[in-house]
């Protein structure tokens, strides 16, 4: 910039008006003498370059602190983090009592169905009329029940409590034993169709 | 033209149905990874739902009777458990429940157009005595020749399968996809049930009618499910 006067395009340094007088000697304080005045910064306005996108002058984007989205299931291990030791051995409890009920679910089928079939029985040898065809579906409908309960007792123990050993342990139980059953029924059929195809007249 | 079938030693029938059935997981867990879908709301609703369509198949036709235990198989059964194993996972796990149900609605009619292959071999669910071209000739239990229904439900099916495919991408209302899909699927299998070799020829067959109830059903289940859930689209 072309300046007449050679002088730095500075605002003045501010001096005294009235220069201090040392109460003891009477004359002025030597004001300390600055060889240069102090640069004060100077601050241009920012011309944008339209060649440049607008928004790089903006300040680098902070992105937001994301909280964990979803459900009860991703919080996992951070759940039981935030929870004191007075409130874990509730959680805990609560998660126990899930588990056992569930645990119970899964093998009152097989119980079930056996106190059913004697109960059917015993109907069907007191009277004379066929089997009771109502009951039979009653029957094994709540025998199924129970067990679709255990598995869905299981899982919200999972959600719910995901910090609880015993609910993760059972999981893969009943994943190994239904691995296993469809496995057994397979198998099953598998084996009476290569017995019975050599009968004749099946 | 026939279509001879010949018999096998060990019957296809069920590593069909099984490995339709994983498929039809594969497709619905695929859709549900796109759509976003928490892997472990899928791990869960996929475990639940397998189970629940094994106890709905079994149970149907589980009979605790005087004589012993009778088991067997039923088709519409595992549907009903598949739908009420999400249903009931969506509650506990409310992670996208309308994206849930409609990877698995979507997925129902591939499984069952893929599983009428294991019926067109093993011979089941044929349809009435049949000789001009194209009928299917069995020479196992089923002997004889039949209109090759099996074939053209698995067409069908497949159909629906795209056409659900098609509507729920298209509509953002899920809800209200899953309703139109099942209005049209309800009636088609109503339809195709005239055509097999059990039917009695009234109007309205006792098959018929189980299809009409589970149907209507179903869709009730899900309006209810719904509500419960304040599932709405703005």
């Amino acid at each position: 910039m072309d300046n007449n006067n050679n002088q730095p395009l500075v605002q003045p340094v501010q001096q005294p008006q009235i220069p201090p007088v040392d109460p003891q000697m009477g004359q002025p304080v030597q004001q300390p003498v600055y060889q240069q005045p102090v640069q004060q910064p100077v601050y241009q306005p920012l011309q944008p370059d339209p060649n440049q996108p607008a928004y790089m002058y903006q300040p680098p984007y902070q992105p937001q602190t994301q909280y964990v989205q979803g459900n009860n299931a991703t919080l996992g291990i951070q759940q039981a983090d935030l929870y004191t030791p007075a409130e874990q051995s509730e959680r805990r409890k609560k998660a126990n009592i899930l588990c056992i009920i569930s645990l119970v679910c899964q093998f009152a089928p097989e119980v079930l169905a056996g106190i059913f079939s004697g109960i059917t029985e015993s109907i069907d040898d007191l009277s004379s009329n066929s089997s009771f065809e109502p009951l039979t579906y009653v029957s094994s409908m709540i025998v199924f029940a129970t067990y679709v309960a255990s598995w869905v007792l299981m899982i919200i123990a999972r959600v719910k409590y995901k910090e609880s050993k015993f609910a993760k342990v059972l999981m893969w139980i009943y994943i190994g034993i239904l691995a296993a059953g469809v496995i057994a029924i397979i198998l099953v059929i598998a084996m009476c169709a290569y017995m019975l195809k050599d009968c004749q007249g099946f | 033209m026939q279509i001879i079938i010949p018999e096998f030693s060990r019957s296809p029938y069920a590593l069909i149905v099984m490995l339709s059935v994983a498929i039809g997981y594969a497709a619905a867990i695929f859709r549900m990874r796109k759509s976003g879908v928490n892997k472990q709301t899928i791990f869960y609703t996929s475990l639940l739902s397998f189970v629940c369509t094994m106890a709905g198949s079994f149970m149907l036709a589980f009979k605790i009777t005087s004589e012993g235990i009778g088991i067997g198989f039923s088709g519409l059964g595992a549907a009903v458990g598949m739908v009420t194993g999400v249903m009931i996972s969506g509650l506990i796990i409310r992670d996208k429940p309308d994206i849930v149900m409609t990877s698995f609605v979507v997925s129902a009619p591939l499984m069952y157009g893929l599983a009428k292959i294991g019926c067109f071999l093993a011979g089941c669910c044929h349809g009435k005595e049949y000789y001009g071209p194209f009928a299917v000739v069995y020479s196992n239990e089923h002997a004889g020749s039949y209109f090759p229904i099996q074939l053209v439900d698995m067409a069908i099916f497949i159909l629906l399968h795209v056409f659900a495919l098609l509507i729920t991408n298209k509509m953002k209302n899920k809800v209200r996809a899953i309703y139109i899909i099942l209005g049209v699927m309800i009636p088609i299998r109503f339809a195709l049930e005239y055509t097999r070799y059990y039917h009695d020829g009234s109007l309205v067959a006792p098959g018929q009618v189980t299809i009409l109830i589970a149907g209507t059903l179903g869709i009730l289940m899900i309006f209810i499910w719904k509500k419960i859930l304040k599932i709405s689209y703005n």
